[in-house]
């Protein structure tokens, strides 16, 4: 067993150090994700690939991996692998060696079919064939799979080295408390695969701290959002999903901070617009005055943090009123224009929500 | 300097054998890499299962053996020739015998290898070890400064564990978590502790008696459950997260200070030292092999082991190994010493004749 010393967790699994390419990345994109809040994925190819300079390919022939329907027992397993080959050989293809993978969902299966392969290496032999009987596809394993927030976190300090904004509060100068969730996915499943492994991962926690904030550490921490798949996707069930979210804010309420990050598409969705039902079925808001505890993705708080517009990169799209953080940082915003779209022309805004205050 | 026997180790097991051979008039040096001797027994305040105090106990071991013991000694080196040992200290002092015997003892399980537990990370989780060392200096309070209500020991912690590789079950910390328990209630009357076990193993003499009388006498209340993890509150109070392995269900637990009582791990400090590593280690990490016979086969090499080096013992366990360590090291030298006369005798004869 090696243990190594690191800055902030003084002990930490050797295992759980993550390696992550350099450069050259192959891009696919999350379904849930385009559709909940589109622009974190637009704003995340921005980052890395105009920001930072990187190569990163995105390809319209890729599909959704299935995740979704695989883990609702939809789609088999063998279709799930013969999709997710298919994506390998499109990576393949386009000469990449380094798959880039933009949700939680689809890295989880994505390392579970790594593993399945390495482990049963007939069934890779199978799906090898069933790809190239239905496309006349070969594949490459990639070299280095890595998920979006782990190349967020790799480039943490350059980020914050190009900083308009700090996670600060510019009225008191304090850091702001910021809640961390990582998506089950991400390294529970595989914890090796994760930076920092499954207990206390630093994939957010780290960029959070390079950019100035502070991290809160809280009993239902490592709970999941609520989502479940089942729990939610199952009518029937649904009432797990809204419980499981309940209990992380009744947990996470007496730390009062001043928002979360996630790392996950559904957690984001789930932490996000649940507020909103929980306002509405028992009276209860966590933020400030009324307010909700407003939910972001790691690219969005990097986008924050390097001065791009809080319109532009899609923060209307959450359901829990940002604005009090953005008034919090100091980002000066115009709330004329949060319902603009890109043209210009205004678009048709929500219903006010009667308890959770929105603007 | 020239002794029969170097003992490495002044625990209990180097105290007893250095006792035994002493007394069989064998001349003998006791090695301790601590500024005194006892070894874990320094920081223990009472021994289970009589409550006995771990300073009369270790008292009464060094009383015979004291001028034998050199402290504060760092082995820097180990060398043999065929029939005799050198060790090299710090100081470069040599200290030269035909038998060398390891007693280096065991060493906690560093807790905080179970990163789920919060060891390091939580200030009110701590470790068995911990604990004594609050008894003996009779002050016992949770981080805020606060007297604890509710305290959980966890069993099996670094103990029957794949995750972190130790699969050995460390015999003695049940019965240690017991006598915490007990201990802890006398000195709290109102005090409400939880121990969590996934088996309790009280094979030893009275133990089951003690386990006994924690439950009628003092109230202490075990549950088969298996922790998943610690968190903490903002009043520094401890979360556990656990399944009731009885009830079959995951259940939650607020305390305000959690003992690990942590397993027993093979001290490899001197490993590297020593002379054909690979033969001395079991696949356990422990010394020596462990059979019954190894205390019937003839040691030709001087190398011997005693204690929980060789595997998790009680104190009891462990002099009583010396002990009989001790007297098979005692026939190694006779022979040693027969076979050295002869040799003698023999160019003697050579030389007359």
């Amino acid at each position: 067993m090696i243990i190594q010393k690191t800055e902030k967790k003084p002990f930490v699994w050797k295992e759980y150090q993550k390696e992550i390419a350099d450069d050259h990345y192959y891009f696919v994109r999350s379904c849930i994700r385009q559709n909940f809040f589109p622009g974190a994925e637009e704003v995340f190819i921005r980052i890395i690939g105009k920001d930072l300079g990187k190569d990163i390919y995105h390809d319209k022939e890729h599909t959704t991996c299935t995740g979704i329907g695989y883990h609702v027992d939809l789609v088999k397993l063998e279709t799930t692998m013969t999709v997710v080959a298919r994506q390998f050989a499109l990576m393949t293809a386009a000469g990449y060696k380094n798959l880039l993978v933009s949700c939680v969902t689809s890295f989880g299966l994505y390392n579970e079919i790594l593993a399945i392969w390495e482990e049963n290496p007939e069934i890779e032999d199978k799906i090898r064939e069933y790809l190239y009987k239905a496309t006349r596809k070969t594949f490459e394993i990639p070299e280095n799979l890595v998920h979006a927030s782990d190349l967020i976190y790799k480039y943490k300090d350059e980020i914050a080295a190009r900083a308009s904004f700090k996670l600060v509060n510019s009225e008191t100068g304090e850091p702001l408390r910021v809640i961390d969730h990582i998506g089950c996915h991400y390294a529970k499943m595989f914890p090796d695969k994760g930076i920092g492994g499954a207990e206390y991962p630093r994939v957010l926690s780290g960029l959070i701290e390079s950019l100035g904030g502070k991290i809160i550490d809280y009993p239902e921490r490592r709970m999941c959002c609520g989502f479940g798949f089942r729990q939610y996707f199952l009518k029937s069930s649904r009432g797990y999903s809204l419980s499981c979210s309940y209990k992380k804010f009744k947990a996470l309420e007496p730390y009062k901070p001043d928002f979360i990050i996630t790392n996950c598409p559904g957690c984001n969705y789930f932490l996000d617009r649940w507020q909103y039902v929980i306002s509405d079925i028992k009276g209860e808001t966590y933020g400030e005055d009324g307010n909700g505890i407003p939910v972001l993705t790691y690219e969005e708080v990097a986008a924050l943090s390097l001065g791009y517009n809080p319109w532009m990169i899609g923060l209307q799209m959450h359901q829990t009123a940002v604005e009090p953080l953005l008034n919090k940082i100091g980002i000066e915003f115009s709330p004329a224009d949060k319902y603009k779209g890109y043209s210009g022309r205004q678009l048709d805004r929500p219903k006010i929500p009667e308890l959770l205050k929105a603007y | 300097m020239d002794f029969d026997c170097i003992i490495v180790g002044a625990g209990p097991s180097g105290l007893k054998a250095a006792s035994v051979l002493q007394n069989s008039g064998h001349k003998v040096c006791i090695l301790e890499k601590e500024e005194s001797p006892g070894g874990k027994l320094i920081v223990w305040h009472e021994l289970f299962p009589h409550n006995e105090s771990a300073n009369d106990i270790l008292r009464q071991m060094i009383s015979s053996v004291k001028p034998l013991i050199r402290n504060s000694i760092s082995i820097k080196k180990i060398s043999r020739t065929i029939d005799q040992f050198t060790v090299t200290d710090q100081n470069d002092n040599e200290y030269k015998a035909p038998a060398l015997l390891i007693a280096t003892g065991f060493k906690p399980f560093d807790a905080r290898l179970k990163e789920e537990y919060g060891y390091g990370i939580y200030d009110n989780v701590i470790t068995s070890v911990e604990l004594e060392t609050m008894f003996r200096n009779n002050r016992l309070t949770t981080s805020t400064g606060k007297l604890p209500e509710k305290v959980a020991f966890i069993h099996c912690v670094g103990s029957r564990d794949v995750k972190v590789g130790s699969e050995f079950c460390s015999a003695n910390c049940c019965i240690t978590g017991i006598k915490q328990a007990i201990e802890l209630k006398k000195m709290f009357p109102y005090l409400n502790i939880s121990c969590l076990y996934m088996d309790l193993r009280l094979g030893g003499r009275l133990f089951e008696y003690c386990y006994k009388t924690a439950q009628a006498d003092y109230k202490v209340q075990f549950i088969r459950g298996r922790l998943s993890e610690t968190n903490e509150n903002p009043d520094k109070t401890i979360v556990l997260r656990y399944e009731d392995t009885l009830a079959g269900r995951p259940a939650k637990m607020t305390v305000d200070l959690v003992i690990l009582l942590v397993g027993m791990q093979p001290d490899h400090s001197i490993l590297n030292l020593l002379p054909d590593i690979d033969k001395q280690v079991g696949t356990d990490g422990f010394f020596g092999t462990g059979r019954i016979d190894q205390g019937y086969r003839t040691i030709e090499d001087g190398l011997f082991f005693a204690g929980s080096c060789t595997g998790p013992k009680s104190i009891t366990q462990s002099t009583d190994e010396a002990a009989d360590v001790a007297y098979r090291l005692g026939t190694f030298l006779k022979k040693k010493l027969q076979s050295e006369t002869t040799e003698y005798n023999d160019r003697i004869r050579i030389q007359h004749s």
